[in-house]
């Protein structure tokens, strides 16, 4: 177990070393993206009704916090395929589990969430948003988000080997299920974005976790069902991976 | 499985599409079909190995000898474990190591210590053990623990190349998988690495697959001979690689009447040079005019000048040709030798859009001399072959030296697309007709 965590957390180091070695701002980077769709959906929401003036500190918390929460699934899923993409020659030519590389995704995706934990905390301590006892839930909340990401990149690292479609895929497919889910906006009770927000299985991952944070009603069971169908699927994911992962790697280079 | 056995392969397949263009469709099927549909080949696919049968025996150096694409790192592949067959199993008791890309994930930014470490932390080492492999690999490359913290960019490829082998070699396995490499560095680094490869097999259990006779002598005591995708033997290794030697004039009648002569297997070249490795390890040739006959030597003896199709010129990157199957190309092509040689034919080869040939035939005529400087013009008649729509190019090489085919040598003629072509599965027949050579007067 400790050599397959040093090498998942080798594949980290090595991948951040060279994205943030020749840069001035280093992990900074990993809080601009962040800032800039808040400000910008704070600045434009009061505009297009997403909340009023009387909303306006709430509104700023809820969506801090839904967008880091997440961000945190969207890093877990990603990440083990680009590091993946990086590493092309590394399957190729060595001996390895390639579970490492999923581990990997969870550790980048941790150590972004954790740089950003900072800013979220000074959110609710500069506006005075008290969190209730369903903050217990928390740590099953981001586990459930995290074996869901996991589980993602299962099925999806193996096929974006080779299909570039995959990769050039991945930008469209993250913004259609940020957009989904009512992160930028208050789930509406009816109407087509309901249902889209209802049939969007991240809303049931990152907002009951978002709720639960910054003191907002959360159904206790929804959590429970939530990690259960996590868990289930990320057993289904790990199962496809280990059966077609070493399929896909022979198509590297072809 | 027998008792000493470390590692079986049993009835191992592995197909792959056979163009390009089908590696999506390829992909899909292996993606979500599950692997008991996928021991046959798909419609577009070809068997690059088939029906593999192998047991590697504790201490046994086994080798496996073939050809260029005859399927050699994909088999090395399935035996360590990187790849899994499309069919069969493979069964290993013990770590697999596998000695391929020494320099696989090293990046020119980060140190040579932090390379070295991902490498090793990858193949599962940690603590203690990993400092120490890291200290040998330094110290027998003569790296120093402060010139360890140079970026690997800044620092020779050669070097490069020795410390990932080196570290390989001191990694910890029960079984090696050797996959066509014998030795990295240049001069005295390369034959020190493939020193320490020899050894390394000699006291352990090996699998040596490799296209290098010399090195499978040294290496092995029995061999196995992959062709066409599957394996004969074992035999004697010296055995071995006198039928691998025969294959090529065994497998063509018009090869086998033309006498062509085959590259002699025991000179090989030098990866990073594309060089004869007796220029680049040789340093006791000081000479330059020594070396640039050398170099002379691997030059191509010809390229074309002109090119005319149906008595029109032709340029690939103005003119698109789009023909059916069965149409005809009257073709010229004006050929300006650069050096003087004897020739008594040529090959034409068609090849699909992703470069791998897929048909040749070769055309005699009486020897003659090719004199340096000199324009001599081939005509023949192309006759399109019935292939799938795609696009194909058209290459020729003439002989060097009377019978001798050297890929150095080969002439991209044209390109063309088809359209309405059916022809799979079937042989494909190149014909040729009307073939004349006339020297241009000068």
């Amino acid at each position: 177990m400790k050599s397959f965590m040093l090498a998942a957390w080798h594949i980290v180091m090595r991948d951040y070393r060279v994205r943030f070695r020749r840069t001035l701002l280093g992990v900074i980077w990993f809080l601009l993206p962040l800032f800039t769709l808040v400000g910008m959906a704070f600045f434009v929401g009061k505009d297009i009704g997403l909340y009023t003036s009387a909303e306006q500190s709430q509104y700023l918390v809820q969506l801090l916090a839904g967008l880091i929460f997440w961000q945190l699934l969207a890093d877990t899923w990603l990440e083990p395929i680009r590091f993946g993409r990086r590493a092309n020659m590394v399957l190729r030519a060595v001996v390895f589990d390639q579970r490492k590389l999923l581990m990997a995704g969870v550790f980048s995706a941790l150590i972004a969430f954790v740089v950003k934990v900072p800013v979220l905390i000074a959110a609710l301590v500069w506006f005075e948003v008290v969190p209730d006892h369903a903050v217990l839930l928390l740590p099953l909340g981001v586990a459930s988000m995290l074996a869901v990401g996991m589980a993602m990149a299962c099925f999806t690292l193996p096929v974006s080997l080779a299909l570039l479609d995959i990769r050039y895929g991945m930008p469209f497919a993250q913004y259609t299920f940020l957009l989904s889910t009512p992160v930028f906006y208050p789930m509406p009770t009816s109407g087509l974005l309901a249902q889209i927000n209802q049939l969007n299985p991240f809303t049931y991952l990152v907002i009951p976790v978002r709720d639960a944070l910054i003191g907002q009603p959360v159904e206790a069971p929804l959590f429970l069902a939530s990690g259960l169908v996590a868990a289930l699927f990320l057993g289904l994911g790990l199962v496809y991976f280990q059966a077609k992962m070493r399929l896909a790697i022979a198509y590297i280079g072809r | 499985m027998v008792e000493d056995t470390v590692l079986s392969l049993q009835n191992v397949s592995r197909a792959y599409p056979r163009d390009i263009s089908d590696t999506p469709s390829a992909m899909l099927r292996e993606m979500f079909l599950p692997r008991a549909l996928l021991k046959h080949a798909g419609p577009e696919e070809f068997f690059a190995l088939r029906d593999i049968n192998l047991n590697l025996k504790k201490g046994q150096k086994l080798g496996i000898v073939g050809a260029h694409r005859s399927g050699k790192s994909t088999l090395a592949g399935i035996a360590s474990g990187v790849l899994l067959p499309t069919a069969g199993r493979v069964t290993a008791h013990g770590s697999r190591l596998l000695i391929s890309r020494p320099t696989a994930g090293f990046k020119p930014t980060l140190t040579i210590m932090e390379n070295l470490a991902f490498r090793a932390a990858l193949a599962g080492l940690c603590g203690r053990e990993l400092t120490e492999i890291i200290d040998i690999a330094l110290s027998r490359c003569g790296v120093s623990h402060v010139e360890a913290k140079t970026p690997i960019g800044n620092i020779s490829p050669y070097l490069v190349k020795q410390l990932g082998m080196t570290l390989l070699l001191e990694m910890p396995a029960d079984i090696l998988i050797v996959d066509e490499l014998s030795g990295v560095g240049v001069g005295g680094a390369r034959w020190e690495t493939r020193g320490n490869l020899l050894r390394r097999i000699e006291n352990g259990t090996a699998l040596t697959i490799s296209a290098d006779p010399a090195f499978l002598e040294e290496a092995t005591e029995e061999c196995l001979l992959l062709f066409n995708g599957e394996l004969s033997g074992p035999f004697k290794t010296s055995d071995a690689i006198a039928k691998y030697n025969s294959i090529i004039d065994e497998t063509d009648e018009e090869q086998a009447s033309l006498g062509r002569s085959r590259i002699d297997p025991l000179s090989f070249v030098d990866e990073d040079s594309g060089l004869p490795t007796e220029l680049v390890e040789n340093e006791s040739m000081n000479s330059a005019a020594e070396k640039r006959n050398l170099k002379m030597e691997w030059q191509p003896i010809a390229r074309i000048v002109n090119i005319f199709v149906d008595d029109t010129p032709y340029n690939h990157n103005k003119v698109s040709l789009i023909r059916k199957a069965g149409d005809s190309l009257n073709i010229k092509v004006d050929i300006l030798f650069a050096k003087s040689t004897d020739s008594c034919g040529y090959a034409l080869a068609l090849h699909p859009e992703s470069g791998n040939q897929m048909a040749d035939t070769t055309i005699n005529w009486p020897s003659r001399s090719f004199q340096r400087g000199h324009i001599y013009s081939l005509y023949f008649n192309f006759l399109i072959p019935d292939v799938p729509n795609n696009s194909y190019g058209v290459s020729i090489t003439p002989n060097e030296n009377h019978d001798c085919l050297y890929p150095k040598n080969r002439l991209k003629v044209l390109k063309f697309g088809l359209v309405g072509g059916i022809g799979k599965g079937k042989k494909i027949l190149i014909d040729v007709k009307e073939s004349r050579l006339e020297e241009q007067s000068i």
